[in-house]
């Protein structure tokens, strides 16, 4: 008996050393949203708004390729978003809120809808879950989107589609969703 | 010999045998028709003898397919800032959508080799696909309720890839503009006039300066070099010092399809790449794996009878006589020299036709359309792929609004019989698009 027990644990120990130790994901997707925050923030705050909105020296439009003018930060991230889709790098995100002015952009799952509802319920808070779409189960964290800039609120409180009209400065306006296959 | 009964699995194996021969003949070097399982569309009938372009060798698989698509025409698709990129449908969140629709994939819409199913644009779906996506569309836009989801993209309202024209602000901020422009013109070409800037000196060259090697001109050929020479000398390319040798190399004459596009290509690379995009040239592209020029013979638009004859094969020079480079003759003359359907044959009943015959401002020859002259780094040049902007026809909308109002031009260019008469009349009627502009310019303003 005391043989089959050290054979067992001596099993156990050593199918446990080839074992990868890999990054959580839900550590890994905090990662994620930090750099798509500070690059999203940072060309909202040092690139759009203070060349629209501040210096007055170009526009930032949806159609900027026409009027010559800056993305949209939404849209900057959507560009930024699509590459990474493209080049299979093994995860997910988009921008998503309940309040979308483009109607592709609200929630599509019951996940994102629950997701959603949560940050905006509880400021500073994320959510994080798992799902099934297609047939891959997937890890999703959805985080807050903060309105940081008078562009943000301007811009959403003044489009003739959006759904919303009330934003202000510091408001979660929308979320990041990353998606993880597992 | 005499008394031998062939039996029937003889008779079998001879027709097995002469049925494989005839196939691996056709395969390995015959044209590959046999091997052809349905007429393709109208955009690829040019090359579809090419099988190795999009399938490789065979069985190589849809990634292959897909990438082959890509290889081709992913530029226009980057310039027409498509609307649906495959980029787009890549987050897993859509894969409720790709269950109905995989438009991740060309083939999944344009499925080739399949006429009984293939609409316009080379479209292989039911003319309702948009509603897999966008079946909530009235919730959002209640001026859409009731509008059947057949008509999104075939009433001249959207377009799946190439909507450059066709979006609200820019229909809007173009909406008051009158049915004719009064003094509307088409931009200026720039090009040569940038040479003669960048070339004060002056290179210009005359009769005399001819160096088509000697030897030849002693023959037969004395004649037609004689004037040839006299031609040339009156030319843009005598003007910026192109002298004979630079396309007769050798001296040679008759020179084939594929060696006219390449000396022309040495000079003319952009004009070169676009034209080996279009129907008349693509067989001649350098990415097919061979190089065979297409022939008036071929085509599947009606032609005219002497063309036929001629089995007239496309070139730079089917178009401009390589010698005098008239290009007021590039722009017509040549055209409906090979062009023998409705809408080429009224052209010349047309005021478009009158205007640019009698060299009026308005006037619009075939190429002022068909070829638009683009931007390009602050010049106006030649867009050399002449089915760049026809299908969807709204991508024709920025050469209308150099002398129309774009109400007009988007109710023309999606009127049909408009479009058979070669514009004859104006319009009939206004387009619906508009009216929905309108109510949509009102609700903007009274919500700001």
């Amino acid at each position: 008996m005391r043989s089959l027990i050290s054979i067992v644990i001596s099993a156990a120990l050593l199918s446990g050393c080839g074992e990868k130790s890999g990054i959580a994901p839900e550590r890994m997707a905090n990662a994620i949203f930090a750099v798509i925050e500070a690059d999203r923030a940072s060309y909202t705050n040092y690139v759009v708004n203070r060349l629209a909105n501040e210096e007055k020296v170009i526009k930032a439009e949806e159609h900027w390729k026409d009027s010559k003018a800056l993305p949209l930060p939404a849209q900057m991230m959507r560009m930024g978003a699509e590459r990474v889709a493209e080049q299979e790098s093994g995860f997910n995100y988009a921008l998503l809120s309940q309040w979308a002015i483009n109607k592709q952009n609200k929630p599509r799952t019951e996940l994102e809808q629950q997701g959603l509802e949560f940050i905006n319920e509880n400021p500073g808070e994320n959510f994080y879950g798992t799902e099934t779409l297609g047939d891959t189960e997937y890890f999703t964290a959805i985080y807050p989107d903060v309105a940081v800039s008078p562009a943000c609120v301007s811009c959403h409180n003044e489009h003739v589609d959006s759904p919303r009209t009330d934003f202000e400065i510091g408001d979660t306006m929308g979320g990041v969703v990353i998606r993880f296959p597992l | 010999m005499k008394n031998y009964k062939f039996k029937f699995w003889h008779y079998g194996l001879i027709v097995t045998l002469a049925a494989a021969v005839l196939i691996t003949y056709n395969l390995q070097a015959d044209d590959k028709s046999f091997f052809l399982s349905g007429e393709v569309t109208h955009g690829h009938h040019q090359i579809e003898m090419a099988c190795s372009t999009c399938h490789g060798d065979g069985f190589a698989g849809q990634e292959f397919i897909q990438n082959a698509c890509v290889g081709c025409h992913q530029d226009e698709l980057i310039q027409a800032n498509d609307s649906h990129p495959r980029s787009k449908f890549l987050d897993p969140r859509n894969a409720g959508l790709l269950a109905h629709l995989d438009a991740r994939q060309c083939i999944s819409c344009h499925t080739e080799h399949k006429p009984e199913i293939t609409h316009e644009m080379g479209v292989s779906l039911a003319g309702d696909f948009c509603f897999h996506c966008h079946s909530d569309i009235a919730e959002n836009r209640p001026n859409h309720s009731g509008l059947g989801f057949e008509t999104c993209a075939s009433a001249g309202c959207h377009n799946y890839h190439d909507n450059r024209y066709l979006y609200e602000e820019f229909l809007a901020s173009h909406i008051d503009s009158p049915a004719l422009i009064p003094g509307g013109q088409l931009p200026m070409k720039s090009l040569v006039l940038k040479w003669h800037a960048e070339n004060r000196d002056g290179t210009a060259l005359s009769a005399t300066d001819a160096d088509f090697p000697a030897d030849t001109t002693g023959s037969q050929l004395a004649v037609p070099v004689a004037s040839a020479t006299q031609a040339w000398s009156n030319s843009a390319h005598a003007l910026s010092g192109t002298n004979c040798t630079a396309c007769h190399q050798s001296g040679e004459t008759g020179l084939e399809a594929a060696v006219v596009v390449e000396n022309c290509g040495d000079c003319h690379s952009r004009q070169l790449a676009q034209f080996t995009r279009g129907k008349h040239g693509m067989r001649l592209s350098a990415d097919l794996p061979q190089s065979r020029p297409m022939n008036v013979q071929e085509a599947k638009l009606p032609m005219h009878p002497h063309a036929i004859e001629l089995a007239k094969e496309l070139s730079c020079t089917s178009c401009h006589n390589p010698h005098d480079l008239d290009t007021r003759v590039a722009s017509v003359e040549a055209c409906l020299g090979c062009h023998n359907d409705t809408h080429s044959v009224a052209y010349q009943e047309s005021e478009h036709f009158r205007l640019w015959n009698d060299q009026r401002s308005g006037g619009v020859s075939c190429a002022n359309c068909h070829m638009p002259r683009e931007e390009h780094q602050g010049e106006i040049l030649v867009n050399h792929n002449q089915n760049h902007n026809l299908r969807p026809n709204e991508k024709m909308l920025p050469v209308c609004l150099n002398c129309h109002g774009v109400e007009f031009a988007v109710a023309a260019l999606a009127d049909k019989a408009l479009i058979e008469n070669n514009f004859s009349a104006p319009p009939a009627i206004e387009h619906k698009t508009f009216e929905m502009i309108r109510e949509r310019i009102a609700r903007i303003k009274t919500t700001q």
